[in-house]
């Protein structure tokens, strides 16, 4: 069929009617769209003026600055709203995490075991993905598939970086915890 | 500096490579012209297929990916594909265009400027985003690694991981990525993905007119929901990109008879599984559509096509694949039909939520507005005439296909609706929405939406 014979408007009530529902969609679509655009621009000035990639990685993964950083997540994106209309506005957990795993990723010998005290979901991804290929445990030697947050805290040694000699016997360069809101690395020193 | 060169050389080489395999494909299987403009918009998302498919054999051999040996296939295929076109007969004369309006002019340098942007904030931003790191990223860093790589993937510690996952985004950005204790690239992959989804898109909806065509392409760029995957380097918009391209040209197949078109789109349906597990559904309903749509007696070619590019692209990494452990939760194991029927009682909640994430217009504009709109007169012109192109209903079909195996995924899966919902909604609709945007744009051309069309006027 000749494409220029269909695009030709129709004449009827019906035609003319989908005719203007679509101008009038595809208009909201791309209005829409570009006023989402806007903090998108707008956050080009915070990434450009950060002085290293350290700081642009701590602006990416905080949801409060980043427009894309809960892209998906109408929850999220809720939440953060309303602590912020609350006066709770908290740092980023995700920044946090990011901010100290990739701040510390020198001081971790490749191919090295850190243990990390902490069970949590978001501090073990991102330490194994980030210090590769050194590796974050939470339990020496499991042999048990850790899927998601539940299989760590039920696999956890439950050990605290203050045991030096177990983590030392068990072979760990160092060793993860969280203080309130603060991560620590703490190093496991070599017996004299 | 130097990252930023190594990654533009990664995206220039996988395209490269993906270009010269359309060329050589459509030689292969005996088409006289092809459309370049197609085969250029399709060659990034089809050169990570084709790079990962080749690269799967060498990293059995314990060879990690390396730009060197990317840049050596891509020399490689060049010069076979100028062999091979040596005698090809002369591409179609090009149109001339007719001269751009001031509106078209602006709209272009709208969706470069669009483009440019998120381009800048995914060379600025250093990997962030938790399931790049989680899965694909660290996936890329094992890779890369080389080594006893698929011990690391079988490794129970890293189940969450999902070791079952395919290897064609992993093996791109690898290409993009720092050994050791580097940071995994692939923002600008991604941007130029997009891009590439537009160009595709727009030269799907090119017949009618160059309006139609912009205003595609616009609604790609400007999706928000598709610039955040791009920038943050995520599977699913390669995933989308590759179901426009498989249902784009399928549908040009099926109702023109192109042949070159047919090995695009066979290139892309085989595509599909080796990006992620839920292009395996995808491949299905695509490839069943376009064997019941062909013309008559064009149905053994199509077929050819399709069985050819599925056991040269797929079949080595399902045969893999089946030495790998499942994932975590909800991994394709788990989606049984049985499951699927015994989920039933969650669908009113899912149903509930569906408008919730569907109608977030800081992920989505009004895309699905426009979608359903098109959906509806294309229903609406089928019953009752004039019905809308064979192309155009094609495009349709292509689209709808997929969603009840989407759906029975839904209710089979093990988590609960409202988790669900806040953790894959958005991306399982990404995978459809590209070529949604393509189908409503085609049809609200139709209906005369853009007008009388001045390119159409004068060409």
């Amino acid at each position: 069929m000749n494409p220029e014979a269909l695009a030709r408007p129709a004449g009827t009530a019906i035609a003319r009617a989908f005719r203007l529902a679509f101008r009038l969609t595809i208009g909201a679509c791309l209005a829409l769209s570009a006023v989402t655009f806007i903090p998108k621009i707008l956050y080009l000035q915070p990434l450009l003026a950060a002085p290293d990639t350290a700081a642009r990685g701590t602006l990416a993964a905080d949801e409060r600055v980043s427009p894309f950083a809960a892209a998906g997540q109408v929850k999220w994106r809720r939440e953060i709203a309303l602590r912020r209309a609350a006066g709770k506005d908290a740092p980023s957990g995700q920044a946090l995490a990011w901010r100290f795993f990739f701040d510390h990723r020198s001081e971790i010998p490749p191919g090295s075991r850190v243990f990390l005290a902490r069970a949590n979901e978001a501090l073990y991804q991102y330490g194994n993905a980030i210090w590769f290929p050194s590796r974050l445990e939470v339990a020496p030697h499991s042999e048990v598939p850790l899927a998601d947050g539940e299989d760590l805290r039920r696999e956890a040694a439950h050990r605290t970086c203050a045991e030096t000699d177990w983590l030392r016997a068990q072979g760990y360069s160092a060793c993860v915890d969280a203080v309130g809101a603060e991560l620590r690395l703490v190093r496991v020193a070599e017996e004299p | 500096m130097i990252f930023l060169a190594e990654e533009l050389l990664a995206v220039a080489l996988v395209a490269t490579i993906g270009f010269a395999a359309i060329l050589l494909v459509d030689r292969g299987f005996g088409a006289r012209r092809g459309d370049r403009g197609l085969a250029l918009a399709a060659a990034l998302p089809l050169g990570i297929v084709v790079n990962a498919a080749l690269s799967l054999p060498f990293l059995l051999a314990g060879k990690p990916p390396t730009l060197a040996g990317a840049t050596a296939v891509a020399i490689a295929f060049t010069l076979a594909a100028l062999f091979a076109l040596h005698r090809r007969p002369a591409p179609k004369p090009l149109e001339m265009p007719a001269s751009w309006t001031l509106g078209e002019k602006l709209a272009a340098a709208g969706i470069v400027s669009a483009l440019a942007v998120l381009g800048a904030i995914a060379v600025l931003e250093p990997a962030v985003e938790w399931d790049l790191l989680a899965i694909w990223g660290y996936k890329a860093k094992v890779l890369l690694a080389g080594g006893d790589w698929l011990a690391r993937l079988r490794d129970p510690a890293f189940a969450y991981a999902h070791a079952d996952y395919p290897l064609a985004w992993p093996s791109a950005l690898a290409l993009a990525s720092t050994p050791g204790v580097g940071n995994v690239g692939g923002g600008l992959f991604g941007v130029v993905l997009l891009a590439s989804a537009a160009a595709f898109g727009a030269a799907i909806v090119r017949p009618w007119g160059r309006r139609a065509a912009l205003v595609a392409a616009a609604l790609i760029v400007m999706l928000p929901i598709a610039g955040a995957q791009a920038v943050h380097s995520l599977a699913d918009l390669p995933l989308a990109t590759l179901v426009l391209i498989a249902g784009g040209a399928l549908a040009r197949w099926t109702s023109a008879g192109d042949r070159s078109t047919l090995a695009l789109g066979a290139l892309a349906t085989a595509g599909l599984p080796l990006v992620k597990q839920e292009g395996i559904a995808l491949a299905l309903a695509v490839a069943a559509i376009a064997l019941w749509r062909s013309a008559h007696g064009t149905r053994r070619r199509a077929a050819s096509f399709l069985s050819a590019a599925f056991v040269v692209i797929d079949l080595p990494w399902l045969i893999l694949r089946t030495s790998l452990p499942a994932g975590a939760a909800n991994s394709l194991l788990d989606m049984t039909p049985a499951r699927a029927v015994a989920g039933l009682s969650r669908l009113p909640e899912l149903a509930a939520l569906l408008p919730v994430y569907l109608g977030a217009s800081a992920d989505w504009g009004a895309l699905w507005l426009l979608v359903g709109l098109a959906l509806l007169v294309l229903a609406v012109r089928r019953l009752r005439g004039p019905a809308l192109s064979r192309s155009t209903t094609d495009l349709g079909l292509f689209l709808v296909a997929p969603t009840p195996l989407y759906l029975g995924a839904l209710l089979a899966a093990g988590w609960e609706p409202a988790r669900l919902a806040e953790v894959t909604l958005a991306r399982l609709a990404l995978h459809f929405a590209l070529l949604a945007t393509v189908v409503a744009v085609s049809v609200a051309a139709q209906t005369g939406a853009f007008g009388i069309d001045p390119s159409k006027e004068k060409s």
